[in-house]
């Protein structure tokens, strides 16, 4: 027996959707995914373009390690310094000097090798 | 002609852009009628000074090392290539394939060499050279698209 109070509850419930309706009226689960699949809205219909955009996945940059080249000839920016701490002359200063008829810079004419050598007494 | 000569027509040809090649002789023309001959070397050399004072070369130990420094520059803004060579009195720049013939024309080319003696002798100083040494074009005939340098004393 239904009363106007039934029917007021009725009303005031949620509405059950339409899947639990049919599983409650003992409907086929199976029909019913078939019966919400007619259900889904149909596609929103999307420029090629934006399906591109959309569909097609962003590459995540992967660090890619750099060739190795073969390094090439590479000015040393400074003279390179001899063991025992004296500058040696570069290549160039001694063809400079020796186009310019001139001592190479930093030889110790003053002092030439052996000088200094301890003479015999 | 040979493969060679005809390589280097081909390549004088292409040199310089179209745009300029009426210009540049023209301009090379007016200033010969202006000016004497050692004026313009000079003019051309103070040209040259001021590319390679804006393209400084890094400061290198050896000949080879200051070859390549040389043809870095001259190959990033396609003006040929230099070869180093020591001699008893001279380090010889021999630079080929220069565009200035075809920019300029060929009779401007004894003053236009000025701006490869203003160039090298700029990056020279910059690796530290005696004050008495000075870059010299040869006077010697060569190619168009050759000029032939010394390092080395001058008369000032």
């Amino acid at each position: 027996m239904s009363s106007n109070a039934d029917k007021v509850g009725d009303a005031s419930k949620p509405q059950e959707d339409v899947a639990g309706l049919f599983a409650r009226f003992g409907g086929d689960a199976r029909s019913y995914r078939e019966f919400e699949s007619k259900t889904v809205p149909p596609p929103r219909v999307v420029s090629p373009v934006a399906v591109a955009a959309v569909s097609v996945p962003v590459p995540v940059p992967v660090p890619v390690p750099a060739p190795e080249l073969a390094p090439p000839v590479q000015a040393s920016p400074t003279a390179p310094e001899a063991p025992d701490g004296d500058t040696a002359p570069r290549e160039l200063d001694v063809l400079f000097s020796r186009l310019a008829g001139i001592p190479l810079p930093g030889a110790d004419t003053a002092h030439p090798l052996m000088a200094r050598w301890r003479r015999p007494t | 002609m040979t493969d060679t000569a005809s390589s280097l027509n081909y390549y004088e040809r292409i040199t310089c852009s179209v745009q300029w090649r009426a210009f540049g002789p023209a301009l090379a023309a007016e200033l010969a009628d202006g000016l004497p001959q050692d004026e313009l070397r000079a003019l051309f050399f103070r040209i040259g000074q001021r590319v390679a004072g804006g393209s400084p070369l890094p400061k290198v130990d050896t000949v080879v090392e200051l070859q390549s420094a040389f043809n870095a520059h001259w190959s990033a803004v396609e003006w040929g290539f230099t070869t180093l060579q020591e001699t008893d009195e001279h380090l010889v720049l021999t630079h080929d394939c220069s565009p200035l013939a075809m920019a300029f024309g060929p009779p401007a080319l004894p003053w236009t060499a000025g701006f490869f003696e203003g160039a090298y002798q700029t990056w020279f100083v910059a690796q530290g050279i005696p004050h008495q040494l000075r870059v010299r074009a040869d006077d010697a005939e060569t190619p168009s698209s050759r000029v032939v340098l010394k390092l080395g004393r001058f008369a000032a």
